[in-house]
């Protein structure tokens, strides 16, 4: 299985696959079923040193279960395309709790900032994970936050810090330059955060579930929570969006409250809508 | 700070009353250097994440660090000891940096760390 190619149907709409481009990670809570989330925990429980537990990467109850699981892998089968690589890798942050963490906010090693995306990072929770259980942090849309991480290590609680907490079966997909942290556990018990990325093979293309009747010019690209300065916030998650879709990885944005900037503010139409994006304007029949 | 005082007015009481002993003075100077004293002459630091560079805008992220080390707030934003700087001033912190304003450089649609730092210090 390890680094196969694989293929499933997409499950994300063009909303979902947006909202993905605005928060950078979606999370699925409880959606493995309670038996592989048993055996899992049993695995891990035999191998508890092993940080890598490639072995369960040959087992195929997992595989089907986990790195399969069909609403899971028609996420990343929505937004890395068809024939994505499954993982060539599956690590395991396993906590002894109680347990403090000095784990500061950080993106891992080698995150770029910009709108392709060729690359997801996927974590399972085989164990129910409340706070006490020491979750992971991230901070929604902080894929598109410039600047070194070495001058982030003074950032203590967050406002807007979105913890991924959830019922055993509990997976979340996130882009790979999330600011994110592993939190203090105050509970007592073993917590697994098992980890494994999948890879982009082919040219993106808008074939996840393509809502047809959309305008793009009424979505709204500017995220809910946002660190980013408002209004100007839609840019980025707009260009991931256009890239996604195929149309390359930068749009003309005319300035002002062109597209994306008002989209999805008000029902009135916006200028600028890229276009590979706009509709096709409707030529009045002479019964109109 | 408190202690030390205290333990030279009884200090001086004993003066006035011709009791004065070497051992009273030596506790004095013990309370000088006790961990106590140490913390209190620990300088502290608050960052504080603003909204925007002005001191009124509302705390997006804070750290507080002293003598033991730094310490996050409250997991519940609104029971963070400050919404804003100017919280923080009015109960005695005082503004010791100013957010990067070369970051003004920067492109509007470009965000470059979280939010205006603001390093305060008592």
């Amino acid at each position: 299985m390890i680094g196969e190619l694989y293929d499933c149907e997409s499950t994300l709409t063009d909303h979902q696959v947006i909202e993905f481009c605005q928060k950078g990670f979606l999370i699925f809570k409880g959606v493995v079923p309670e038996e592989i989330n048993r055996r899992t925990v049993s695995f891990l429980d035999k191998h508890p040193s092993n940080g890598q537990p490639v072995g369960l990467l040959d087992e195929n109850w997992f595989v089907e279960g986990v790195i399969k699981h069909p609403q899971v892998a028609g996420a990343v089968r929505s937004l890395l395309g068809k024939k994505f690589k499954l993982p060539v890798y599956i690590g395991n942050h396993r906590k002894q709790c109680p347990v403090t963490l000095s784990c500061r906010w950080h993106r891992d090693g080698g995150a770029i900032i910009t709108p392709q995306l060729n690359f997801l990072q996927v974590f399972y929770y085989p164990q129910d994970t409340p706070m006490e259980m020491g979750p992971t942090e991230l901070v929604p849309s902080t894929h598109f936050l410039r600047g070194s991480c070495r001058f982030m290590q003074h950032y203590g609680s967050i406002r807007k810090a979105v913890s991924t907490t959830g019922p055993a079966g509990t997976i979340f997909i996130a882009h790979y330059s999330i600011l994110h942290r592993a939190t203090t556990a105050t509970a007592s018990g073993v917590r697994n955060l098992v980890n494994y990325p999948y890879w982009r093979t082919t040219a993106p293309k808008r074939d996840w579930v393509v809502e047809t009747e959309l305008d793009f010019g009424q979505v709204k690209f500017s995220p809910d929570i946002s660190v980013h300065q408002s209004d100007w916030d839609a840019l980025d998650p707009a260009r991931m969006f256009h890239w996604l879709c195929g149309l390359g990885e930068d749009f003309d944005f005319k300035g002002a409250q062109a597209w994306p900037i008002h989209a999805g503010f008000s029902k009135l139409p916006v200028e600028g809508v890229p276009p590979g994006l706009a509709r096709p304007r409707k030529i009045p029949t002479r019964e109109q | 700070m408190v202690q030390l005082k205290q333990q030279l007015e009884q200090c001086l009481s004993k003066f006035r009353a011709s009791k004065l002993t070497e051992q009273d003075l030596q506790q004095a100077l013990e309370c000088v250097n006790s961990p106590m004293q140490a913390e209190m002459n620990c300088q502290r630091l608050l960052y504080l994440q603003a909204e925007n560079t002005l001191v009124t805008s509302r705390v997006e992220g804070m750290l507080i660090v002293d003598g033991d080390g730094a310490h996050h707030g409250p997991n519940n934003p609104e029971e963070w000891p400050y919404q804003t700087v100017h919280e923080a001033m009015r109960d005695g912190w005082r503004v010791i940096k100013f957010p990067e304003m070369a970051l003004m450089m920067a492109d509007d649609d470009k965000t470059y760390g979280l939010g205006c730092d603001f390093i305060l210090e008592k």
